[in-house]
């Protein structure tokens, strides 16, 4: 009787051991596992955060140009005022701190659009790696902003330059005027307030040549710098 | 004895589960941050969205409206349109982007609309989150 309450001692006594150890590894497990996590994430976060303010600036600075395009590795863009600029990826790993091996490549797949592929490995040995669009919303299509009775004529200010008036390829064009009296006149109209980006003139506004104030002007399609257009209408002179 | 096995069985068990409730709640928080990342997709996503919204909402002559993606809402709001040689339409559109997860994101769009052939363009975005 006692031989046989002590064997049921011990099994019970080597269960609530193999439970306890049972319980402990799998904690430990858990443990490790969740620290590796945290770590995975939050080691390069502060990269991450930087890296987005950086593309968010990148993307910005597109997106307020009139044209960008990704040459070796780096993105070549226009301003509205006809400055060049240009972000060098292969010097991506100046833009972080040293304590991070970065490097990026970029490319555009579209006239509108590029990738940005980067990497970071963190001083603990934690690879951050990811893609970026840079996806130029805006459209550079040189838009009338202000249409201004001068003497001699019509102004025209526009939003963007144009390259082209009539056709792409023409700085001048005969256009149609429209007076008080019903009367219909034909004239020129120039792209004048010239500056000049990579050999290429762009204009800053049109003018429409009048001895009197017409009461509107049939305007042809405007091109931009970006190969975006306006099509024909006729705008009425204030 | 076996009743007592039972109860410390039953006893380690619930501390398992305890345990094990905590870490699943804790791993989803983690996911969640990690999805930051796929969130700058869905801004890219949310923000063209919102801006073929604003043209239709134009269409339609209405100046608000809400847009429900997988991803969040996109509200858009705009101002009674600035017109030159009564042919081009300015509008100011603001776009809010409120994702499920994460920060709102507002833009500022400045669209064009040519409203003889009724084309249209963006030609300014600014960005900002809060």
């Amino acid at each position: 009787m006692m031989s046989k309450l002590r064997g049921i001692a011990l099994i019970e006594i080597v269960a609530t051991l193999l439970l306890v150890a049972l319980f402990l590894t799998t904690a430990y497990a858990m443990l490790v596992e969740i620290t590796n996590f945290i770590s995975k994430i939050v080691d390069p976060m502060p990269v991450y955060s930087l890296l987005s303010t950086r593309m968010n600036t990148i993307k910005k600075d597109i997106n307020d140009s009139l044209l960008f395009k990704v040459e070796e590795n780096q993105i070549h863009y226009i301003l509205k005022n006809g400055q060049r600029a240009v972000y060098d990826f292969n010097q991506f790993n100046q833009w972080f701190s040293p304590k991070y091996q970065a490097s990026a490549t970029v490319i555009q797949t579209q006239s509108n659009n590029a990738i940005v592929t980067w990497q970071f490995t963190t001083s603990r040995n934690s690879r951050l790696y990811g893609t970026t669009v840079l996806k130029k919303v805006t459209q550079a299509v040189p838009v009338p902003k202000e249409i201004i009775s001068t003497s001699g004529g019509v102004i025209i200010n526009l939003y963007n330059p144009a390259v082209g008036i009539g056709t792409a390829s023409s700085i001048s064009a005969q256009v149609n005027t429209r007076y008080a009296n019903a009367a219909v006149l034909t004239t020129t109209a120039s792209l004048i307030n010239k500056t000049s980006i990579a050999g290429q003139n762009i204009y800053y506004s049109v003018f429409v040549s009048t001895a009197t104030k017409p009461v509107a002007i049939s305007l042809p399609s405007l091109y931009g710098v970006d190969n975006s257009y306006t099509y024909p209408v006729e705008v009425l002179v204030p | 004895m076996k009743g007592q096995i039972l109860e410390m069985v039953l006893i380690l068990g619930l501390i398992m589960s305890l345990l094990l409730v905590s870490v699943v709640s804790t791993v989803n928080g983690l996911i969640r941050v990690e999805g930051i990342a796929s969130g700058y997709v869905a801004q890219e996503e949310a923000l063209s969205s919102g801006i073929d919204y604003a043209r239709y909402l134009i269409a339609n002559g209405t100046t608000q409206g809400t847009l429900s993606l997988p991803q969040g809402t996109v509200e858009v709001v705009m101002n009674t349109p600035n017109v030159v040689g009564n042919v081009y339409e300015y509008y100011d559109v603001l776009i809010i982007y409120t994702p499920k997860f994460g920060s709102r994101v507002i833009w500022t769009v400045e669209l064009v609309r040519d409203s003889v052939t009724l084309s249209s363009w963006v030609i300014s975005v600014e960005g900002g989150s809060t």
